[in-house]
């Protein structure tokens, strides 16, 4: 009995003893959050931009996200962030997932999930707080896909008054339901073979500015899967059948395509090239911003796009004003539809000319930041394009972004 | 009248900013020898450096949000709003990049911090100065 009366306490002892031995010490652990809650809709019941219509919506542009972080020892710490986006239902997903090693004051090493760092404000794009603007300049900024997992590093030091960060990636990802901005593809998968990513960011006083180049060497999108008319013509282009009332029977056999015309319009083990420059100068009581981004693709029913916006604002108090100019162009990176029969050269420039755009935005935004941590905002917006399937729009917005 | 007006206005807002901007000491434990200048103390609270001149390391201790002496800090020597601070940190926080200093509500917390740890830095009040702290810049 009194052995049996030592164990227990033995056992009690332990488990009571064993919360302060193993548990994380809560106060190490930081919890951080971010959201934005966005209302917005177009002027016209013809115009969408971004999801938005001419209903009132605060489904497309809200989100909300939880950061948690703990370190682990001197050197390591563990962070996961997971964001819900209004346009995917909330479902919520992992932004970041990494674990974190300080090398030495100014190297870090990140390895896991990770946002792509393309471009001045890719990595926290979605943290409105952040940023004067309620969206970032679309052109640059709507890229539908944001994180990767691998290996990143980070080196900041200064010289002087010159600070720099260079940062350098190499990430991968697959996505089985992406969906492409532009064009009209259904949701398909996507597959980014492990990418190189390399950014500089300098800041010397008054001036910001930086540049970034990302490869990608092998990136396949399923377009056949995303897209019955896509998958037909690409059936059409490696075996001459053609199927006219798609009820089985082949009803004219012609001239298979050579190989490179097809692999022109297929997204199939695609090589890309991303690069960017931005040049900042804030003084405080007014800003200007401008930033110039290309995505070079290897010929396919991809567009090729080239991307730059100006930004001017100004600060007064609590209140930031700015406008915003921005021009995207979006031309054809494959010639196929020159090369192939000419029966079917119609459908293969239909195919490949499906993201083109030709269009300026035009933007008026206002900010206040009525408590530390919470900022509201009001933006229109003027879209205008000339090429392509995107049509005009006007948008309003208002929203509050919120950090924690 | 009008110009009569403007005159009160000017010499209440400079009483108001007077009022605002009571001396701010950036202070370190009495050990520390290095020379500290304003850019320095700059480059340490906004996590771009992590060590003194020396070379020893830096642990700096922030204020809370909110206290006029963090405000006066932030304002004065860092140049932001304390909005601009949050917009700053949350973009380094949400990207792995850096993690706000440690906060303490006033004063006399942050002298028993760094009393108690060579190698912090922090900021009080001037008036608040004693001899468990040097200070390295005023302003």
């Amino acid at each position: 009995m009194n052995l049996k009366r030592t164990m227990l306490g033995a056992a009690i002892a332990a488990a009571v003893g064993s919360p302060a031995a193993y548990a994380v010490d809560l106060s190490q652990i930081s919890i951080n959050g971010f959201g934005s809650v966005i209302g917005g809709m177009t002027l016209d019941d013809n115009e969408t931009y971004f999801g938005n219509d001419d209903r009132l919506a605060f489904q497309p542009e809200s989100r909300f996200a939880l950061q948690i972080g703990a370190p682990i020892g001197e050197k390591w710490s563990a962070t996961a962030q997971i964001l819900a986006r209004g346009e995917n239902n909330f479902d919520p997903a992992f932004e970041w997932a990494y674990i974190g090693y300080q090398a030495t004051d100014d190297l870090k090493i990140l390895m896991g999930r990770q946002r792509f760092k393309l471009y001045k404000y890719s990595d926290y794009v979605d943290v409105g707080y952040a940023y004067p603007w309620l969206r970032t300049p679309q052109g640059v900024y709507a890229l539908p896909f944001s994180s990767g997992d691998g290996v990143s590093a980070i080196y900041t030091t200064y010289s002087g008054d010159l600070e720099m960060t260079f940062t350098g990636a190499a990430q991968g990802i697959t996505i089985p339901d992406y969906v492409a901005t532009g064009g009209e593809l259904e949701p398909t998968n996507l597959n980014i073979e492990l990418a190189y990513f390399t950014s500089a960011d300098f800041v010397y006083n008054e001036l910001n500015f930086g540049f970034n180049v990302a490869y990608v060497p092998d990136f396949t999108l399923d377009i056949r899967n995303g897209s019955a008319d896509l998958n037909k013509l690409m059936g059409v282009l490696e075996t001459g059948n053609v199927d006219l009332d798609d009820n089985g029977t082949i009803d004219l056999v012609l001239p298979k395509s050579d190989q490179q015309d097809i692999d022109d319009v297929d997204v199939s083990h695609d090589s890309t090239l991303l690069y960017g420059v931005y040049f900042g100068y804030d003084p405080g009581p007014f800003f200007l911003l401008a930033e110039y981004t290309v995505i070079d693709y290897d010929p396919s029913i991809l567009a090729d796009t080239e991307s730059m916006y100006v930004t001017l604002g100004a600060r007064h108090n609590l209140w930031t004003f700015h406008a915003t100019y921005g021009i995207d162009k979006n031309e054809v990176s494959s010639s196929a539809d020159a090369r192939v029969i000419p029966a079917l050269a119609s459908s293969v420039k239909a195919a490949i000319s499906t993201q083109l755009e030709d269009s300026t935005t035009t933007s008026f935004g206002v900010r206040y930041d009525i408590e530390t941590g919470i900022a509201l905002k009001g933006d229109f917006t003027l879209y205008q394009n000339t090429e392509g399937p995107a049509v005009d729009a006007k948008v309003v917005a208002v929203g509050v972004d919120f950090v924690f | 009248m009008k110009l009569a007006q403007r005159l009160v206005a000017v010499t209440l807002l400079s009483a108001l900013s007077a009022f605002a901007s009571a001396e701010i000491a950036v202070v370190v434990h009495p050990s520390n020898k290095d020379a500290i200048d304003a850019k320095e103390v700059e480059r340490i609270f906004l996590g771009k450096s992590k060590s003194f001149p020396g070379g020893a390391q830096a642990l700096p201790i922030n204020q809370s949000e909110g206290g006029a002496v963090r405000g006066a800090f932030d304002s004065g020597l860092l140049g932001k709003s304390a909005s601009q601070m949050k917009a700053y940190w949350s973009k380094l926080v949400f990207t792995g990049k850096g993690t706000p200093p440690q906060e303490v509500p006033g004063d006399a917390e942050v002298k028993a911090l760094i009393g108690s740890n060579p190698s912090t830095i922090g900021y009080i009040d001037a008036g608040s100065v004693d001899a468990s702290v040097k200070v390295v810049h005023k302003f």
